[in-house]
């Protein structure tokens, strides 16, 4: 056949579909709903695993805690320089961190305090945290704090005053921090992290080690964890074991088992996600189903006039084609746009689902990853089943006698 | 020239194997206008079909136009019937949501021809058969008439050497048999071959007729070859 042929039956398919507006309607309304939410599960789903892989990153090669009556406790600095000693260490640092519960506005919001050790930064020059304001801690640094954007936005409150700011804590501001427990601290913010990684980042306030210690009421010998850096990948895990052996009361995470903790904490959700998938699938089969259905009983006589005036089985299967390719593409098109922009809104209604971080105050939208790969998913799954289904009877019909598809 | 040569047709119909063909043999000379007649169920219409390529038989062989086509693949029975063959149905057969002048225009539109010049050919035709007031009207919106002439310029839109009609004054007015028969007149004249299924001659249409062919039961009980009175 001619390029003019298919040309010819390009148009006729789209001319169907504004015929048949009601049948068009019927199919890509539903379809636009499914795309639409599968859409917005990719793209948020995808979020959590990019802000996964980005957390990794930030990992140090093994994180050394100490165990007090079988629970996590500090960590004394007196195994520190033995840790030191064993082969292909490279560094070891210690930190100070812990929760900080407070309320806010009635809310009960969980911050996390972190003290690092700014005399021995080992991330190669590059930081883990990207800096939206101010700067970032310097060595020597006291009393000074960069804050989450969480935290940036949560404490509307006046140097001075505990946590009832007039305007948001910025830069050069002042941040005075009690909490529940009684722990008191004051800070200079001098820097305010991006969003890049917002859920795990929104909470932050990093402090020198010395406040951390301070607030939180560590002797110097007293740590949360150490972080434990490796002269080579390769040797992470002979590192990892040599410690768990040669230190009893303590519990050894290389970067890989805290990352898979992360991945169990989303993991749950993830799951969910994909029982909605399946579901979503099963949806997706069941409406180009009943449009099989359809067309084979409706369209098989029109099949049949085609093909008695002459259509080859061939072009009457193109054009059915082509007509659910349109349907497809587009229902498929604005699904996805529909779900791109409802998770760009935060996914309301489900947010705290999605999250899981009732705790976290503000709240901050649902990460949102849209990738080439995701889309190409979406529109494989919203477009070939239709396009298959609408072949197949057409096959079906196109491959009998035009009198026998006539009178069935 | 058309021939079948003891042709048979069987179908299942449930669990019963139904032979609506029986050793048929026919010939139709080129530019003869034949009659095939009987009562419903007499095989007369699946004749038609076979010879229109609707149908495949499963025993015999057909000739159409010098070449046997018993045993062609789809495709090429595709290509006869949108070259050859115009095929006029009992029930019209026009397709619902389509124009008058879209349902002419339909075998002309895998070929590649725009629709500019695909609504020109089609509104010739309608023009000839007085409905190209009705050429934008959906087909369903047409009188049984009007549908039936529809259906002939549908069969006529890429000037087939032949012309099957099966029962073509069975759904129309009396008003309408006249028409018809004067289209079918004029096609003869102009050399088309054609073949018509009826369960009764016309008295009107008897004089057009070269040859009548009386079915029974599936298979021929009566051949009649008569002289052309145009």
């Amino acid at each position: 056949m001619r390029i003019a042929g298919h040309i010819n039956l390009w148009l006729m398919a789209s001319q169907n579909l504004r015929r048949w507006r009601g049948k068009s309607l019927a199919i890509v309304i539903p379809l636009i709903l499914v795309m639409a939410t599968a859409s917005f599960m990719m793209f948020t789903r995808g979020g959590f695993v990019k802000d996964a892989e980005i957390a990794r990153g930030f990992l140090p090669d093994v994180t050394v805690q100490g165990i007090e009556a079988g629970r996590v406790g500090k960590i004394s600095l007196a195994i520190k320089k033995r840790i030191e000693e064993i082969p292909h260490v490279k560094l070891v640092i210690p930190r100070v961190w812990g929760y900080l519960p407070l309320k806010i506005e009635g809310t009960d919001a969980a911050y996390t305090m972190m003290g690092l050790d700014l005399e021995q930064m080992v991330y190669d020059g590059k930081l883990p945290w990207t800096i939206e304001k101010g700067a970032f801690l310097a060595p020597g640094d006291r009393n000074k704090a960069v804050l989450g954007q969480g935290v940036a936005l949560s404490f509307k409150t006046d140097v001075g005053e505990r946590f009832v700011v007039e305007d948001t804590v910025d830069v050069g501001e002042r941040l005075l921090v009690e909490d529940t427990l009684g722990n008191r601290g004051e800070f200079e913010v001098v820097g305010v992290l991006n969003n890049t990684v917002q859920i795990y980042s929104t909470d932050l306030i990093i402090v020198s080690l010395e406040d951390a210690r301070l607030f939180f009421g560590y002797g110097e010998n007293e740590a949360s964890d150490l972080l434990v850096y490796a002269d080579s990948p390769e040797n992470v895990d002979r590192i990892a074991w040599e410690i768990a052996g040669s230190f009893k009361n303590t519990r050894v995470l290389t970067a890989k088992a805290l990352t898979d903790l992360v991945k169990e904490a989303f993991g749950r959700r993830g799951g969910t996600f994909q029982a909605m998938w399946l579901i979503l699938l099963t949806t997706v089969l069941l409406l180009v189903w009943a449009q099989s259905a359809h067309i084979s009983v409706d369209v098989s006589k029109e099949i049949g006039i085609l093909k008695a005036v002459g259509w080859q089985t061939g072009e009457i299967i193109e054009m059915r084609m082509m007509e659910s390719l349109i349907l497809g593409l587009g229902g498929t098109s604005i699904g996805i746009l529909a779900g791109f922009l409802y998770a760009l809104l935060g996914t309301p209604g489900i947010s705290g689902y999605c999250l899981g971080c009732a705790s976290v105050y503000p709240k901050f939208p649902v990460p949102v990853n849209c990738d080439f790969q995701s889309i190409v998913l979406l529109f494989i799954l919203g477009v070939l089943p239709l396009m298959g289904v609408s072949a197949i009877p057409a096959w079906l019909a196109g491959v009998v006698d035009p009198d026998e598809a006539i009178r069935r | 020239m058309i021939r079948v040569e003891k042709a048979t047709k069987s179908y299942q119909s449930g669990k019963v194997k139904v032979r609506a063909l029986n050793d048929v043999s026919l010939e139709v000379k080129k530019g003869e206008m034949a009659v095939l007649s009987g009562p419903s169920g007499s095989g007369k219409s699946t004749m038609l079909n076979v010879i229109g390529c609707l149908t495949r038989i499963t025993g015999g062989r057909l000739w159409l136009a010098d070449r046997e086509v018993s045993h062609f693949p789809d495709h090429f029975l595709a290509a006869i019937r949108r070259e050859k063959i115009g095929f006029i149905f009992q029930q019209f057969n026009l397709l619902s949501g389509y124009s008058t002048w879209e349902n002419v225009s339909l075998p002309l539109l895998p070929m590649g021809i725009s629709e500019k010049e695909r609504r020109i050919r089609a509104m010739k035709l309608l023009e000839e058969l007085n409905l190209e007031t009705r050429a934008d009207f959906m087909a369903n919106e047409l009188s049984g008439g009007e549908q039936q002439r529809a259906a002939i310029a549908r069969a006529l839109i890429n000037d087939p050497e032949i012309i099957l009609a099966d029962e073509p004054l069975s759904n129309i007015d009396t008003g309408h048999v006249r028409m018809v028969i004067d289209i079918l007149r004029e096609l003869k004249k102009r050399g088309k071959t054609i073949i018509v299924s009826s369960h009764d001659t016309q008295p009107s249409m008897a004089s057009l007729v070269d040859r009548t062919v009386y079915f029974a039961s599936g298979e021929i009980s009566l051949q009649e070859e008569l002289g052309e009175e145009l």
